[in-house]
């Protein structure tokens, strides 16, 4: 019954999501076919037919119950300048963000772990978490680039396919994204050392880096799973970031370029593609929460 | 370090970035020719980029208009948030229903792709862009102040005053809102870091309008395409950015009740 009720919750933010997104974009008095077509010189009859075939001369409800019932079948719309279908855009850049998405991940969860950590037995950890929290990424990201690309020619500086090609953007956008999971792990490891039934493991004689491991630990992994689950929106964020220092192709670079030129169905396409990864995961999390927790399964 | 003492440091951390383009020791627009990307110097402290203008002085200069930037987008998402969040915590029942599920709905969208999409629907610039990091941040500010208030809520003198015929507003600004201070005030030095952070991010993208105007998001896009050959242009703004975002988090984690 909460699945249901969780997944009716996640699909109604989406729809309400698109509403939205349809209609704010469409409050634009210009839109990118007609400064497209004003700059090629075009007269108001070749845009008002162009902008017909488009279907963009329909009343605004007519095109928004058009635009959901295409939705409902996987079209997203045609994008306003190239012609081509969103969808279309949207496979193509999908690989290399899911794999950028992947690999920063990762690396958050294996820097934030081991931050927090730090972070527990010394003050110094903190400060390293504090100074991982201000940094920007557009500045780490021109210096990994500066050092690792161009002085010491150890990665290549763009593309993406090859696995070489990964790892400095996955370890820029994951150290980027571990300074919240480092500092939640903190917490729920110092809240965790005084609990009674650590106090009770160490009196019992167990070994300092068993009651770590073994009780303290999973102790802070709903939190953790939690946390991660919402570092991931901050992680989309930063993937536009990162495929623009890197100049990596993906949904990020694809969305930036939609957003200079206008073209909303393709920034609409995209930000609804990104919703809906953070709204599964996110239940996702809730559910793995409780195969983890038998406290949270008992609820 | 007691509460005043940093809040002090935090008004002559501002002051001094609004008074640092005064003393800038050269102008930040000057671009002179034969000196284009020249390493640090005695006579340009951050060295030069690529038009030959003095990092430094635009590094003084970028300061005030990121820095603005960041305070404007702070006060549009903390003042929109804490009303919306509010009202939500401290209305009927069927009032939250209708307000929280949009709230979530916002925050579905990454608060970044939710500024970029604001910056389709508004342009670009600098207003555009304080308009956007700020809206980018209104759900999650909500969403906190609703939490701080409802908290508040349930404590016994609250339904005292309740008992005693205290007006809602008297209630609203006397009880809840004082008492949901610290939590705020905490969660705005977040707000503040992700409206610079946002901020710096949109105009590294070439969405800050006029790129002349010193800045520390547009002197770091323009230091990225001469990064190879000269750091200097994107590391000293860069470091800025660190500098300001940490200072801010240190006064926002003080307790104001201590």
């Amino acid at each position: 019954m909460e699945i249901v009720r969780r997944i009716l919750r996640g699909v109604f933010s989406l729809w309400l999501a698109y509403t939205l997104l349809f209609f704010l974009l469409r409050i634009l008095p210009g839109d990118a076919i007609t400064s497209q077509m004003i700059d090629s010189g075009a007269g108001a009859e070749t845009i008002a037919a162009r902008r017909a075939a488009l279907g963009l001369d329909q009343p605004l409800a007519a095109q928004y119950f058009d635009a959901v019932f295409r939705l409902a079948r996987g079209d997203f719309g045609v994008s306003l300048t190239n012609g081509r279908a969103v969808s279309e855009t949207i496979a193509q850049n999908l690989p290399p963000t899911v794999a950028l998405a992947l690999g920063a991940i990762g690396v958050a969860i294996v820097v934030g772990l081991a931050l927090g950590v730090w972070s527990a037995l010394h003050t110094l950890g903190s400060a390293a978490i504090s100074l991982i929290l201000s940094v920007p990424i557009l500045w780490t990201g021109t210096i990994a680039v500066y050092v690792f690309s161009a002085q010491l020619n150890l990665f290549p500086s763009g593309g993406a396919g090859r696995l070489s090609q990964l790892i400095l953007p996955a370890l820029v956008l994951g150290i980027n994204t571990a300074g919240a999971i480092g500092t939640v792990f903190a917490a729920g490891l110092r809240e965790a050392r005084y609990a009674d039934y650590a106090i009770t493991a160490r009196a019992k004689g167990l070994n300092h880096s068993h009651v770590w491991v073994r009780h303290l630990a999973p102790n802070t992994f709903v939190t953790l799973i939690h946390v991660i689950a919402l570092q991931f929106g901050f992680l989309l964020g930063g993937v536009v970031v990162t495929e623009s220092i890197f100049s990596r192709p993906g949904l990020g670079r694809a969305l930036l370029s939609g957003v200079l030129a206008g073209d909303y169905p393709v920034v609409q396409g995209i930000a609804l593609v990104m919703a809906m990864s953070y709204v599964v995961i996110n239940a996702s999390a809730d559910l793995l929460t409780a195969v983890v927790d038998p406290r949270v399964r008992a609820q | 370090m007691s509460a005043a003492k940093r809040l002090f440091l935090l008004a002559l951390a501002i002051s001094l970035i609004y008074l640092l383009p005064s003393f800038a020791p050269d102008d930040p627009y000057r671009a002179e020719t034969g000196v284009q990307l020249q390493p640090p110097s005695m006579e340009h402290p951050f060295g030069t980029d690529l038009l030959g203008r003095d990092v430094l002085s635009r590094t003084m200069h970028g300061g005030a208009r990121s820095v603005r930037i960041a305070l404007m987008g702070t006060a549009i998402a903390l003042i929109s948030g804490i009303m919306i969040g509010a009202a939500a915590a401290s209305s009927p029942r069927w009032v939250d229903r209708l307000i929280s599920p949009i709230i979530d709905t916002f925050l579905a969208l990454p608060g970044f792709v939710l500024a970029l999409v604001m910056i389709t629907l508004i342009g670009t610039g600098e207003t555009a862009i304080m308009f956007a990091v700020g809206i980018a941040q209104i759900a999650p500010t909500a969403r906190v102040a609703r939490a701080a208030v409802l908290t508040v809520r349930s404590q016994g003198y609250v339904d005292a005053a309740k008992q005693l015929g205290a007006p809602p507003m008297w209630i609203m600004t006397r009880h809840l809102l004082p008492n949901s201070a610290p939590t705020l005030t905490a969660y705005a030095g977040v707000v503040f870091s992700y409206a610079l952070l946002n901020g710096a991010a949109l105009a590294f993208l070439g969405l800050g309008g006029d790129p002349s105007v010193p800045d520390w998001g547009a002197m770091l896009y323009e230091g990225r395409i001469a990064f190879r050959s000269a750091p200097w242009v994107a590391f000293f703004p860069g470091a800025a950015i660190t500098a300001v975002i940490l200072l801010a988090g240190w006064v926002a984690r003080l307790n104001p009740r201590k």
